[in-house]
């Protein structure tokens, strides 16, 4: 193995996760090398500080802290509840109202409608007394005229 | 109380059930959350983050695997959400310093004094080089490292959190350790 080999499989060298052969070789070369020999230990001080971690403590307030968030959720909560609350009990209603008083003037301005002759579409409507939806001397009015007779 | 029962009594909005349960599993959640970002105040946050979606989503435990796997699994997804933000933050401040004509060491953001733990170690400079190294891996072989090496679970147990293969973690644990070494060479090369 060379330089660059042996540098390559430091980490693995010192997690013990290298067959036996390599590791053979690999001490054979520290042996040889001061260079690698001594960047190892460099190494190996640092690769080791990997295991130094502490187990580190939240702030005393965290359950403080979160008991508040909980607050402020619920709070923020009950206030969207209260919009939506109010806009079920007074603007659904208004607005519905507001359609209907809409739809009655529109109806009421429709048929108060000015016709070309001065008369309102409702004056129309009353002279229309019968519809006939069968044109004169169509085959559908002898049919009908036919079964009358009979 | 075990598990379930605590689940049941916080589904039904049980205060004190929950403030046992936030007591019993606030060292894990803090640690697994500051192990992965790095920074004491961002972990906290984080970890209430967790806390508050368990608070609102218990309802969603299938009791299929265990507590703490799924306590786990939403302290690795919002810490590394919470490091992508950041990227983008630090992203936008960079570009902010270099138009502000008064650049600053956007690399240091999570490395002030007050935010090392570590600091009781003799050699604090080594356990900082390490921490930084540890932070330029990328995400999922950080994740699988930090849950391996540091909250001591193992390859399966790494595995259902990251709900990934036990092969695919014993890989991202394989190259997170080359990278480090990669990181670690280069800083002695330098120095």
């Amino acid at each position: 193995m060379n330089c660059k080999e042996v540098k390559k499989l430091f980490a693995l060298f010192l997690e013990n996760e290298i067959s036996q052969d390599q590791r053979a070789e690999i001490e054979k070369h520290l042996k040889t090398c001061p260079k690698c020999s001594q960047l190892l230990d460099e190494f190996s001080q640092l690769w080791t500080s990997l295991d130094q971690r502490e187990k580190v403590q939240a702030s005393p307030n965290f359950w403080i802290k979160l008991q508040q968030r909980i607050i402020n959720s619920k709070e923020r909560k009950s206030s969207v509840m209260d919009l939506v609350d109010m806009l079920i009990r007074f603007a659904l209603p208004a607005a519905a109202a507001a359609a209907l008083m809409a739809a009655i003037f529109v109806g009421n301005y429709l048929g108060n409608f000015s016709m070309p002759d001065g008369q309102t579409l409702s004056s129309e409507l009353q002279y229309l007394t019968v519809f006939n939806d069968m044109p004169a001397g169509s085959i559908e009015e002898i049919y009908f005229k036919i079964n009358l007779e009979e | 109380m075990n598990d379930k029962n605590l689940i049941e009594k916080i589904i039904a909005k049980d205060h004190l059930a929950f403030k046992e349960f936030v007591g019993s599993y606030q060292l894990l959640v803090f640690n697994a959350c500051y192990n992965l970002i790095g920074n004491i105040h961002d972990a906290e946050d984080v970890a209430q983050d967790v806390f508050f979606h368990v608070y609102k989503s218990a309802k969603n435990f299938r009791y299929e695997s265990k507590l703490s796997t799924w306590l786990y699994r939403i302290a690795v997804n919002r810490s590394l959400n919470f490091i992508r933000d950041r990227k983008r933050f630090k992203w936008f401040k960079n570009i902010g310093s270099l138009l502000d004509d008064n650049p600053e060491d956007v690399t240091n953001l999570s490395a002030s004094k007050e935010d090392q733990p570590d600091a009781a170690f003799e050699n604090k400079e080594r356990s900082v080089i390490v921490k930084r190294a540890i932070e330029k891996l990328p995400e999922n072989q950080r994740a699988a490292f930090v849950l391996h090496k540091y909250e001591g679970l193992s390859y399966q147990e790494t595995a259902e959190i990251m709900q990934r293969s036990l092969s695919s973690v014993e890989s991202l644990i394989h190259r997170a350790k080359l990278n480090l070494q990669k990181n670690l060479l280069h800083y002695l090369k330098k120095n």
